[in-house]
């Protein structure tokens, strides 16, 4: 039986052919746009995601309370963290390390060309190897910095690309002059399709504070608890414990423990608010194409009601000529939605390839199954209530009328 | 016969009612939308006009170089020695620097962080500051010559709900990292919710709270603004003196407002006109429903068509009647597209100046009215072009026989 309806509804609307394509077009063109944009931003977020670089999933980091949006960790910050603060949190009995990472603007020279960036340090010893893993650097040229390293540098992929404007391209052997201080270049790190990463200069840690002049204060202290199923302990232990070094009441915390889950979530909470924005946009061209829909279907209607007036007085229910015209507009929508899912889809994956070009980032397109599904129902179901007001005209009219006309 | 070109084919509209209501409907949600988003794109474009000629074009700024919010950032100093280098600089009519700080402001237990601001207590560096913040006073006082231990306030501190869910008045006392401020002053709205959050103190309560030496930015305002790239010029070299740098070594960033506008300006130039491709996609959806039902109707009228041309109706005569039609309906699609774009722009523009976004407000120029109604008028010509020419083209006989 559904067969049949589906055989009857695939006729007619191959019997009119232009229109029926031009209605299609319509639902299309905002399938596509709305498929398309959507993928893009997925693939947007990834890239900016990915520029963090923060991957290993059982860190906490713990800041002092500020405008986080104000830059990088550390900056926005009224009352910072302190090393005895990392000391104290060392002492937890959860905690595996705790680890003060500071990060400072600085200048770099080289070739006569003067540019300015992030500089990171790296603690000693255990510490080392820990902070290599969790950032996932490895190296290009060269080597890795060790323990004792003075005026020792490790400079990001784009040094060796020659994409921060040196005109030259920096390698392991080199000596560039950051703040006006002589640094032998021991090595370059692969690239890590971030440009935070790929431009960082990476020294020893009494370095950094040597030539930043950073007495006391730490930007950041990322902990490691013992286990991972300690998270949230520790999470809690290192509250309980800085609320009372810095003499702050539960609920009036002036600074943040946060898993790398949550330290994303703002950043991606915005973008996912731009993205709904930019959908809600694109999704006007869906409605007026169900519009045109709709439309269509009405001329359907009128068109065959002497038909209709056939088909009841040889025996069709009311609710078979319903069915008829609405599989008859679902189909109209899916179809679009189809073509549209594919356009958008192709429109996305050449625009993430896109933004890995311009940006340096190597993000897998993603095809997002749940969108596709979502486009797919989604236009068969507009399709539908589209047509469902016609549909229900059709169906209900005297098969004596019908005929007459 | 024009005049029955045009009857003729409003009594066509009208015959067939529902068709031409959706097909008006459908071209009528697109205009809307592109009258919104033009709307709150010139509102914006305005805005940006506006601070332009109120104030700021004859002032530049320098800046420590950095990878934080302006300011903030300073491993790159800006001191005293670089004030009076920019101060000494010819052309330049009065410079002045400022501390930016976030400072931690609370109330009720409640904490917030927020940007202060650490400025100068005389009469004409407060203007200079002021001009360049784009703040007017909305209550209270400016700061005073030796204004220790007091505070201004953004607007939002008087808004209750938005920082503190209540309120501060004036001669209230505002704890600031740790130390009580009595508050003399509020600004009025600047329309973005960060610099309505600001706090504002003298600088020598910043200088002794933060415990810092280096100026956020420091301001200067020229005699000539025609002048401002010489001066400009002038000051960059000033300053490359003092800080013994070379020419393309700086560590600092000098900054006319004109030039910020520029940059704003050609970041909104890329934000609106994507936002106007997307929403004119609506558009071109509109236009092939609409050419869809152009043919449908001529299709529908083969006969009458046939009829007509019979009795010595011209091709021309036949096309004008088809394109006179769908003309109408994007007329009457423009019409109530605007009305329904503007109630919806403006009840929105509304909504986010309550909320404390009051530069994202819509413009309604005339031309704007104008436009989109001509804009749907064409698109309903346009897409009825093809129908009318194919409806032209019958051959009276067959189209006669046409079933």
């Amino acid at each position: 039986m559904i067969k049949d309806y589906l055989i009857f509804s695939f006729n007619s609307l191959k019997s009119r052919k232009l229109r029926s394509w031009l209605t299609v077009l319509g639902i299309l063109i905002g399938i596509t746009a709305v498929v398309a944009l959507i993928g893009l931003g997925e693939g947007l977020k990834a890239a900016i995601n990915s520029q963090f670089g923060i991957s290993a999933t059982e860190v906490l980091t713990v800041q002092a309370g500020g405008l986080s949006a104000a830059g990088p960790p550390g900056t926005g910050v009224v009352n910072p963290l302190t090393q005895e603060d990392t000391d104290a949190i060392m002492k937890l009995s959860v905690v595996e390390r705790a680890i003060p990472r500071n990060m400072e603007t600085g200048k770099l020279e080289f070739n006569d060309n003067v540019v300015f960036g992030m500089s990171i340090g790296v603690p000693d010893g255990e510490d080392r190897k820990f902070t290599y893993d969790a950032l996932e650097l490895e190296i290009e040229e060269g080597r890795l910095l060790k323990d004792g390293d003075t005026m020792k540098v490790v400079l990001g992929n784009n040094f060796y690309t020659d994409n921060v404007g040196l005109d030259k391209t920096v390698m392991a052997g080199d000596t560039v002059l950051i703040q006006d201080k002589k640094f032998d270049v021991v090595g370059i790190i692969k690239k890590k399709g971030s440009f935070i990463f790929d431009n960082m200069v990476v020294m020893n840690e009494d370095v950094l504070n040597d030539i930043f002049e950073i007495d006391n204060e730490v930007d950041i202290i990322a902990v490691q608890v013992k286990d991972k199923s300690l998270m949230q302990k520790g999470k809690e232990d290192i509250e309980k414990l800085l609320r009372k070094r810095r003499n702050v009441k539960e609920g009036e915390e002036d600074f943040s423990v946060e898993t790398p889950d949550s330290a994303m979530s703002d950043i991606n909470s915005i973008l996912t608010g731009v993205q709904i924005f930019i959908a809600i946009i694109a999704s006007i061209s869906i409605i007026v194409g169900s519009i045109g829909i709709t439309n269509t279907m009405f001329t359907s209607v009128t068109e065959r009601k002497k038909q209709i007036g056939i088909m009841k007085s040889i025996g069709a229910r009311n609710s078979d000529i319903f069915y008829l015209f609405s599989i008859e507009s679902g189909m109209l929508g899916m179809v679009g939605g189809f073509i549209g899912t594919v356009i958008g889809g192709f429109i996305s994956f050449v625009g993430t390839m896109g933004i890995n070009i311009f940006i340096g980032a190597n993000i897998q397109p993603q095809i997002n199954l749940i969108l596709i599904f979502g486009a797919l129902m989604g236009s068969f179901l507009i399709g539908s209530i589209a047509g469902t007001v016609p549909a229900m005209r059709a169906a209900e009219l005297k098969p004596v009328d019908a005929l007459r006309q | 016969m024009k005049i029955e070109i045009v009857k003729y084919a409003l009594k066509n509209l009208w015959l067939r009612k529902a068709r031409s209501f959706l097909t008006v409907l459908s071209i009528m949600i697109g205009i809307s939308a592109i009258f919104i988003f033009a709307s709150f794109g010139l509102g914006l474009y305005k805005y940006v006009e506006d601070i332009a000629s109120e104030s700021g074009v004859d002032i530049f700024w320098v800046q420590g170089k950095g990878n934080s919010a302006p300011g903030l950032d300073d491993s790159f100093k800006l001191e005293d020695k670089d004030l009076r280098a920019v101060d000494r600089t010819n052309g330049v009519e009065i410079a002045t620097g400022m501390y930016v700080k976030v400072a931690e402001v609370e109330k009720d237990r409640v904490k917030r962080y927020v940007y202060l601001m650490g400025y100068s207590d005389e009469r004409e560096e407060i203007k200079l500051v002021e001009s360049l913040m784009t703040v007017k006073m909305e209550k209270g006082r400016q700061f005073r010559k030796g204004d220790i231990g007091k505070a201004i306030l953004g607007y939002n501190y008087l808004v209750p709900d938005k920082i503190f869910s209540k309120p501060y008045k004036m001669g209230d006392k505002v704890e600031i990292n740790g130390r009580k401020f009595d508050i003399v002053g509020f600004y009025e709205s600047v329309g973005n919710p960060g610099d309505d959050s600001n706090v504002y103190l003298v600088q020598d309560d910043a200088k002794a709270l933060f415990e810092i030496n280096s100026y956020g930015m420091i301001m200067a305002r020229v005699h000539d603004k025609d002048e401002m790239d010489n001066v400009v010029n002038r000051a960059e070299k000033k300053l490359r003196n003092v800080r013994d740098l070379e020419e393309g070594k700086e560590d600092f960033s000098v900054q006319s407002f004109a030039d910020a506008l520029e940059t704003f300006t050609s970041v909104l130039n890329i934000i609106v006109g994507f936002i106007f491709l997307i929403v004119i996609i609506s558009a071109i959806v509109a236009s092939v429903n609409t050419a869809n039902t152009m043919i449908t109707s001529v299709l529908e009228r083969t006969r009458e068509i046939g009829v007509m041309k019979s009795i010595g109706a011209t091709n021309d005569n036949i096309k004008n009647i088809f394109i006179l039609e769908s003309a109408v309906i994007g007329f009457v699609a423009g019409f109530f597209g605007v009305v329904v774009g503007w109630l919806l722009a403006y009840s929105s523009g509304q909504a986010l100046d309550g909320l404390g976004w009051g530069f994202l407000m819509p413009t309604f120029p005339l031309a704007l009215w104008t436009g989109c109604i001509l804009l749907s008028t064409l698109v309903g010509m346009f897409s009825g072009f093809v129908p009318a020419y194919y409806a032209s083209k019958q051959k009276p006989v067959e189209a006669l026989r046409y079933e």
